[in-house]
């Protein structure tokens, strides 16, 4: 089996006194779809926000596309690279991540372990996502949303230097792979919900992303509207791109995904074949109560 | 238009303007006048760098603007260099200025970097008026050389230097506005979130956007010293320049080279006629009237209207 494209070591994420993760291990194998669920406050979105780099995790790994790290223990890991994020204020985060990157540069991770990396980097690397609350660029158009992405990423990898029109060409194509061609030049403000939605995927995807995470991208949608959502996830799937979807709408989830992970309270409770996932005790517990 | 072209279309329009007004004009009073209005494009271009394409509200424009200035004063005290290589150096330290006030300063959003700006300018006013060497608060007399490097009156001299700053700023303005550079900053100016996500380095381009319009108000500043002739604290670091930075673009329009231009011909000119028909006493009140009419008929400034006519006839 080919290597994992992302692993998940014993990560833990607090705010203050308020444990949000703990001890989450999860691996993402290249080009499955995953879902994650769980209740309301479980963690879902905390966990997607620290392996995107939004957030910044207390303790534990992630490793992105890398080698398999198993010859070397998380607790190594930590002592070695890791200590100083989470014992620096807040404020100079940026700061102390450059030298955390450097200092886990030297653990012979290939520059793979992302511990500490800066969003954007993660994004360059392949890592991208889409956010719950859709975060369009509200003063430019559509064609310039999707813009940004491509020439922060795609154009800066590896010294790629596209063309003007090369550029323009894979903006208007990646909006017609949503259905928004007819709006390239319309500001996110005329936008329908799930127009936002779809525009939200597509900036993602427009980094060619190896790696993508989907958070709620079909909440408040109508079951038409989901289902439109759920094709062009299931082809970027396709086009080969390893989906996380994060969703409450369990038919969705199920029908997309070949494997779930639940999330109660922080804690990872079963991850397995979906139909097994939601038969597991726990998770029956989680969401109905005793 | 290209950029390229852009440039040399600008280069050469400002050729033309210098040329004609060196001609036509005799009276020297209105190339004094017409140095303030210049110094102003400059100060609100540079302020809509950071404020209009990148979203940070910066209130610091008179340290900037002043550390320009000061450079200038040590510069002339220590060295006979010409005002424009002064210019060049009042922009590196500007700039310099600029960068460390990122550093410090840009993990603060909207309104808390808007204070700290303001904080900035106290901590450096306060700087220069314990520095004896520069005149501290009683201020200090420049003494302008007797003759001009080229043809014409000194002040001739500096408002043909304040019009190529002009052009550069202008142009360098517009060249980011069309570049990938831009389009970070317009991604930070409407979401930082979304924009790292995107893969737009944001801490990296908002140093590169406080230090470009740090530097570009202190090689404003520069020659500050040789136009009044003396200079202070008080006057050098005037809120006026602050005050004016910010309502010039906003009047204008922030979304647009062009929009900065605008607000600051027109204020500036303004302030100008105000100043002599009426009294000097006037001039922010006039900037504060006009900003009120302008947020209210036009929020989006000049350019901001003018667009959304075009648009509303396209429909």
């Amino acid at each position: 089996m080919a290597a994992p494209i992302l692993e998940v070591n014993g990560l833990g994420k607090r705010f203050g006194g308020f444990v949000a993760l703990e001890n989450i291990n999860v691996t993402v194998e290249t080009g499955e779809r995953l879902g994650l669920i769980g209740p309301n406050g479980s963690g879902k979105s905390t966990l997607v926000n620290c392996l995107s780099g939004t957030l910044h995790h207390d303790t534990g790994s992630v490793a992105f596309d890398g080698r398999r790290l198993s010859h070397l223990d998380p607790g190594d890991l930590y002592r070695r690279g890791l200590t100083r994020t989470f014992q620096q204020p807040r404020v100079f985060r940026e700061l102390t991540l450059l030298e955390n990157h450097h200092d886990t540069g030297s653990v012979a991770f290939d520059g793979r372990a992302i511990d500490g990396m800066p969003a954007y980097r993660r994004t360059r690397l392949g890592l991208a996502r889409s956010f719950q609350l859709p975060k369009p660029f509200r003063s430019l158009s559509l064609v310039d949303n999707l813009r940004i992405p491509v020439l922060y990423t795609v154009n800066a990898r590896h010294g790629a230097h596209l063309s003007a029109a090369a550029i323009a060409e894979r903006c208007r194509s990646l909006l017609a792979d949503v259905g928004l061609a007819d709006k390239a030049l319309h500001l996110p403000r005329d936008l329908t919900q799930v127009e936002m939605r779809k525009l939200e995927l597509a900036r993602a995807v427009a980094s060619a992303p190896r790696l993508l995470f989907a958070d709620e991208a079909m909440a408040g949608l109508s079951p038409s509207e989901v289902e439109e959502i759920l094709a062009v996830l299931f082809r970027l799937n396709e086009q080969g791109i390893t989906i996380v979807l994060i969703e409450h709408i369990m038919r969705a989830v199920m029908s997309f995904s070949t494997r779930l992970v639940v999330l109660v309270a922080g804690q990872k409770i079963a991850d397995g074949a979906p139909q097994e996932a939601i038969r597991n005790p726990e998770v029956e517990r989680a969401y109905l109560g005793e | 238009m290209g950029t390229g072209k852009f440039w040399v279309v600008s280069f050469i329009v400002t050729l033309v303007i210098l040329l004609l007004t060196r001609w036509l004009i005799g009276n020297e009073y209105y190339f004094f006048a017409a140095y303030q209005v210049l110094q102003f494009i400059v100060l609100a271009t540079a302020w809509n760098i950071l404020g209009g394409y990148t979203g940070y509200t910066n209130f610091g424009t008179g340290a900037f603007f002043a550390v320009g200035a000061y450079t200038a004063v040590v510069l002339h005290k220590t060295t006979s260099l010409p005002v424009p290589v002064m210019m060049l150096a009042g922009g590196v330290i500007s700039g310099v200025v600029g960068f460390g006030m990122g550093y410090l300063t840009l993990r603060l959003k909207g309104v808390f970097f808007a204070i700290a700006t303001l904080a900035l300018a106290i901590v450096a006013q306060t700087l220069i008026v314990n520095w004896d060497y520069v005149g501290g608060s009683r201020g200090i007399y420049v003494i302008r050389p007797q003759n001009s490097p080229i043809y014409g009156s000194y002040i001739q001299y500096l408002y043909s230097l304040m019009l190529a700053l002009t052009w550069i700023s202008v142009a360098i303005a517009r060249t980011i506005e069309r570049s990938t550079l831009g389009l970070g900053f317009n991604a930070i100016r409407d979401d930082e979130q979304a924009a790292e996500a995107a893969g737009v380095p944001t801490l990296r381009l908002k140093l590169i956007s406080t230090t470009l319009s740090g530097a570009l108000m202190g090689m404003s500043g520069a020659p500050l010293p040789y136009y009044v002739t003396y200079l202070d604290p008080a006057s050098s670091f005037n809120l006026s320049y602050a005050v004016n930075s910010v309502a010039m673009p906003l009047i204008g329009g922030m979304t647009s080279w062009i929009g900065p231009v605008i607000g600051a011909v027109l204020l500036g000119t303004i302030q100008q006629l105000a100043t002599v028909t009426i009294s000097s006493a006037l001039n922010l009140l006039i900037v504060g009237v006009l900003l009120i009419v302008f947020v209210i008929i036009a929020p989006n400034g000049i350019v901001g209207l003018v667009q959304s006519r075009r648009r509303g006839r396209l429909r």
